[in-house]
């Protein structure tokens, strides 16, 4: 079946909404993705027909809860081809990643251990690392990124084994959620598993998979990676839902400890004592879970599947082309992140959004107008204030793409700057000089 | 709301802002960051050691234009009226100042952002 952004507008109710009475251009998805109907109906059909609380009851329905429950357990790691027993649901990456620190970190780490993130993170894979740190009395190295925000993988590689046994872990994103930067995260992994061998101690690695999930085939696998993380809202998926794979090691030697304590993830309990689960998914999974929003991501992931995420990819990357290549055209911009392909490389190394400057207008107000004209971008630091500072950037705005998004969105997105434009520089002259 | 936000008056102020620059020496030098998107005020401010009086008030920012109109506006509002009396302002007065209505809640930090400068001063 030929890919269609066309057809697959019409599975998203939200996108025949108006706004400020003109028709809805959706170029936020990078902060959250909408919905197709499929997910809303796999919600709706868990709470309308078999809502109970899942491994409480004998009775029906709360066997279809647990059914329910396992089948979209069974559906999201497949979806990243991962067994579902190295899958735990959480709430969302940021979740993922304290969970990683808390369960592992705080419990593998040693006073002047090195933890190593890049430049480029999100907060919520910068943010916890450092405090990790702070708790362990452990080290924060920030990897150096390059101009165009790239990681530098030599000079990364050369930094990593700088630190010899003291490095423990390296946390980096997949993709940037700001300029849309692609990691060689296969390459990093291949360098930590070389600096492990000459440690004679493993490396850990964890991967911020928030950004490209929604994008990329992830094989969980072939990555070779020990920690995974990743949103379900950003992939099709409801709010309140996202995953941590972790390597099957981690799991069974106990390394990585429950973080969340309580009912479902015990076997049993005594005053003096409790013994956990045996099983990870259960050991991970303290409280009532949310069946609904696991059903409604594994919908998500059916439906991506269904699409094939080679051609979601190729989608994405025809999109960011042709966003580069028109915001290109105007003098007016700055675009934020790589616009060429790497030296040797086949394509450019860049999925997701296309963020940038507009010279002499603040991003609040570029997205203001912007969203009086039904465009929705995002204005901001995106949550990565280390980047920001790092080019002294105070605020830029980004339009992001999903399977929905459309040419016509970017053609949009660029009638509305010439609004910024009319608006904040004066109306442009009859005759050009 | 709708481009109504960037009205004239609003677009003047962010061309000719009032009072903008440095006071040194000053009595009071504050300052406020909205951290979702690095805008920055810094208000500088001599008083009348008796009255506490703004006597003169210049200030630096960067930021939107909401921001910059509002602190803008404010700052002609202020000088001559007593430290104690800035407590007199808030998101009303504001848009009162700015001729809007119904800001949107995403847009109320960048309005308040100098007026929130102000009103750290300890009185």
């Amino acid at each position: 079946m030929a890919f269609s952004a066309r057809d697959i507008r019409a599975d998203f109710p939200i996108l025949d909404r108006r706004v400020h009475n003109q028709p809805l251009v959706y170029l936020d998805s990078a902060a959250t993705s909408q919905k197709p109907r499929q997910v809303i109906e796999a919600i709706n059909n868990y709470y309308v027909h078999h809502n109970a609380n899942v491994h409480r009851g004998v009775h029906v329905l709360s066997d279809e809860s647990t059914q329910a429950w396992q089948d979209s357990r069974q559906i999201i790691a497949g979806f990243f081809s991962a067994d579902p027993s190295q899958l735990i649901l959480t709430r969302n990456a940021t979740e993922s990643l304290n969970g990683v620190a808390y369960g592992w970190a705080d419990h593998n780490l040693e006073p002047e251990d090195v933890i190593a993130v890049t430049h480029m993170e999100h907060h919520a894979n910068f943010v916890v690392w450092q405090q990790a740190a702070k708790r362990n009395n452990a080290r924060l190295h920030v990897l150096d990124i390059d101009e165009q925000g790239r990681l530098d993988l030599e000079k990364a590689a050369a930094q990593l084994a700088h630190w010899g046994q003291r490095l423990k872990l390296v946390a980096l994103t997949h993709v940037s959620n700001t300029t849309g930067v692609v990691n060689p995260v296969e390459e990093v992994i291949a360098v930590c598993r070389r600096l492990e061998k000459k440690a004679g101690q493993p490396i850990r690695v964890v991967v911020d998979g928030a950004q490209s999930a929604p994008h990329l085939p992830v094989d969980f696998q072939s990555l070779d990676v020990d920690f995974f993380v990743f949103s379900g809202h950003k992939m099709l998926g409801p709010m309140g839902v996202g995953g941590l794979l972790v390597k099957h090691d981690l799991l069974t030697s106990g390394q990585l400890r429950p973080w969340l304590f309580g009912g479902g993830m015990i076997s049993a309990v005594f005053t003096d004592r409790t013994d956990f689960h045996p099983q990870p998914d259960e050991r991970f999974t303290a409280g009532t879970p949310d069946v609904a929003s696991a059903a409604g991501l594994a919908a998500a992931c059916r439906y991506l599947q269904a699409l094939g995420m080679d051609q979601v990819e190729a989608w994405d990357r025809q999109l960011v082309s042709y966003a580069l290549e028109r915001l290109g055209e105007l003098p007016e911009i700055e675009l934020i992140g790589p616009t060429q392909a790497r030296p040797g490389a086949v394509q450019l190394d860049r999925v997701g959004s296309v963020a940038f400057l507009y010279r002499g207008v603040h991003a609040h107000d570029v997205a203001q107008v912007l969203d009086s004209e039904g465009v929705e971008v995002r204005s901001g630091h995106h949550c990565t204030m280390p980047l920001h500072l790092k080019f002294g950037w105070q605020a830029t705005t980004r339009a992001s793409f999903q399977v929905y998004s459309t040419k016509q969105d970017i053609d949009r997105l660029l009638d509305g700057l010439s609004k910024v434009k009319q608006i904040f520089v004066g109306p442009r002259p009859a005759v050009a000089p | 709301m709708s481009l109504d936000l960037y009205q004239q008056n609003i677009l003047e102020e962010l061309r000719r802002p009032r009072h903008k620059g440095v006071l040194e020496p000053a009595d009071y030098v504050v300052d406020r960051l909205n951290l979702s998107c690095g805008d920055g005020i810094k208000v500088y401010l001599k008083t009348d050691p008796n009255t506490k009086t703004i006597v003169e008030l210049a200030w630096q920012g960067e930021g939107c234009a909401i921001s910059q109109a509002a602190m803008s506006l404010l700052s002609d509002e202020v000088i001559g009226r007593t430290l104690a009396e800035l407590d007199r302002f808030g998101q009303v007065e504001l848009e009162q100042l700015l001729g809007l209505e119904d800001i949107t809640p995403g847009r109320v930090p960048c309005l308040m952002l100098g007026l929130e400068a102000l009103q750290s001063i300890e009185v």
